[in-house]
């Protein structure tokens, strides 16, 4: 009975993947990263929902519908969007910070393997593991740099709007919130592309990890 | 004095029978599309039977208690149009009931995909689901092949909840109808969810930048 028990215990720890233990720094930064990484793609959706709203108060703008709720509820909205920025550029930084760490982990636990055949085996998966990063790095970037551009133009119709809002004021710049309208629904494009490549990227980081 | 009295009396008879007053639609489309999207995204859905869908429910449920039910939730509900696009949303609300999850749980998000005609005109009448009052199953998983059986049935259901996909647990909720938020939103104090989707009432030109990244997302 006691053998049985013991089988049992040893079968199930075995099976059971919340049982295994992370062991090594490399797959103990894989499963963090990961993590940041959903945290990025809240944060992202979160900021996804505001520009949404801000499109929707824009478009009320122009139509004349309920125009003056619909300029306090941008103005706030785009304080948020901001707001929601930031966290998104230090989320960033932070998933960077923990893909270097875990490529550095990673890199010194090859130089322990005495191998060949399996020390390029896993160099090579370093290699792919820093080529699909910057490939998504270089995406985050862009289009970090886009949202730049977008959040001035939205800051500028703000000010216009602060100095003279009326009727007028609106119809006059029709074109700089139809220029606004567009920018943003390139970037809900773009920011959709970005999160599957995000999943993409966070699919092969847990890959990695024994989680 | 009396017919103050009176007056008074019949506001408050008339306040029970004001129509459901949902989330605007101005915020139930963000939610729903960002509902959808990580659904699409991850695989969860099966895009094969979105395709043969008539309608389609998006919906984010809060309040669930484990054994006790009563569950609420908002969201919008969209029919196949006949050039297999897809009609303006409906603002919903769903209350009572287990709809859907079989553990645990305060804020899930589902997606129910609407197989025939019936089922979309039970929904857009505001009907009450009873436990055995509809066949509802898990939807099969993207990429997974796509069989007369999950095309025949009433609804595919699809839940989301931290990760985790539930079983179902479906009935004994209501379905309400956003009368108030459908009606700022078209700008047609008195449209019905049946015009919406039947496409008698359009989405008006400044509010298509949000639902159309919805359309982009269900093709």
């Amino acid at each position: 009975m006691k053998k049985l028990t013991l089988t049992l215990a040893l079968a199930f720890a075995v099976l059971t993947p919340g049982s295994q233990a992370q062991n090594s720094d490399s797959l103990n930064l894989a499963g963090d990263q990961a993590d940041s990484m959903n945290k990025l793609d809240d944060l992202t959706g979160r900021a996804q929902k505001r520009l949404e709203y801000i499109l929707s108060n824009l478009g009320d703008l122009q139509a004349g519908n309920g125009a003056k709720k619909a300029y306090e509820d941008f103005k706030e909205n785009l304080e948020d969007l901001k707001d929601i920025r930031s966290d998104i550029k230090e989320r960033v930084e932070k998933v960077r910070d923990l893909q270097g760490a875990r490529i550095a982990a990673w890199t010194k636990e090859v130089s322990g393997m005495t191998d060949k055949d399996m020390r390029q085996l896993t160099n090579d998966q370093i290699d792919k593991a820093k080529a699909g990063f910057d490939a998504l790095d270089k995406q985050m970037r862009e289009v970090g740099g886009d949202a730049n551009d977008l959040t001035a133009l939205l800051e500028d119709l703000k000010k216009y709007f602060d100095s003279s809002y009326s009727a007028d004021s609106v119809k006059t710049a029709g074109p700089m919130i139809e220029k606004a309208r567009k920018a943003g629904r390139d970037m809900q494009t773009s920011v959709d592309a970005l999160r599957d490549a995000i999943y993409k990227n966070k699919k092969e980081v847990k890959g990695t990890s024994s989680q | 004095m009396n017919h103050l009295r009176k007056i008074l009396l019949a506001g408050l008879l008339a306040g029970f029978a004001l129509p459901v007053s949902a989330e605007s639609l101005d915020k139930l489309i963000p939610q729903a599309t960002e509902i959808f999207g990580r659904f699409k995204r991850e695989d969860i859905l099966n895009m094969d039977l979105v395709k043969e869908a008539k309608g389609i429910v998006i919906i984010n449920i809060t309040g669930f208690a484990i054994g006790i039910g009563g569950s609420g939730g908002d969201g919008i509900l969209m029919a196949r149009t006949e050039d297999g696009g897809w009609s303006g949303p409906v603002a919903i609300s769903t209350d009572g009931g287990t709809m859907g999850i079989d553990v645990g749980g305060t804020d899930n998000d589902v997606v129910i995909l609407l197989m025939n005609n019936g089922a979309v005109s039970r929904w857009a009448s505001g009907d009450h689901f009873g436990s055995s009052s509809a066949q509802a199953v898990m939807g099969p998983k993207g990429g997974a092949a796509v069989d007369a059986t999950m095309k025949n049935r009433d609804f595919n259901v699809y839940i989301w909840n931290k990760g985790a996909k539930l079983g179902v647990n479906w009935g004994g909720f209501d379905v309400n109808i956003g009368d108030e938020a459908n009606a700022n939103y078209y700008d047609k104090p008195l449209v019905s969810a049946k015009d919406i989707l039947n496409g008698v009432a359009k989405v008006p030109e400044s509010k298509k930048d949000s639902v159309d990244r919805l359309y982009g997302l269900l093709k």
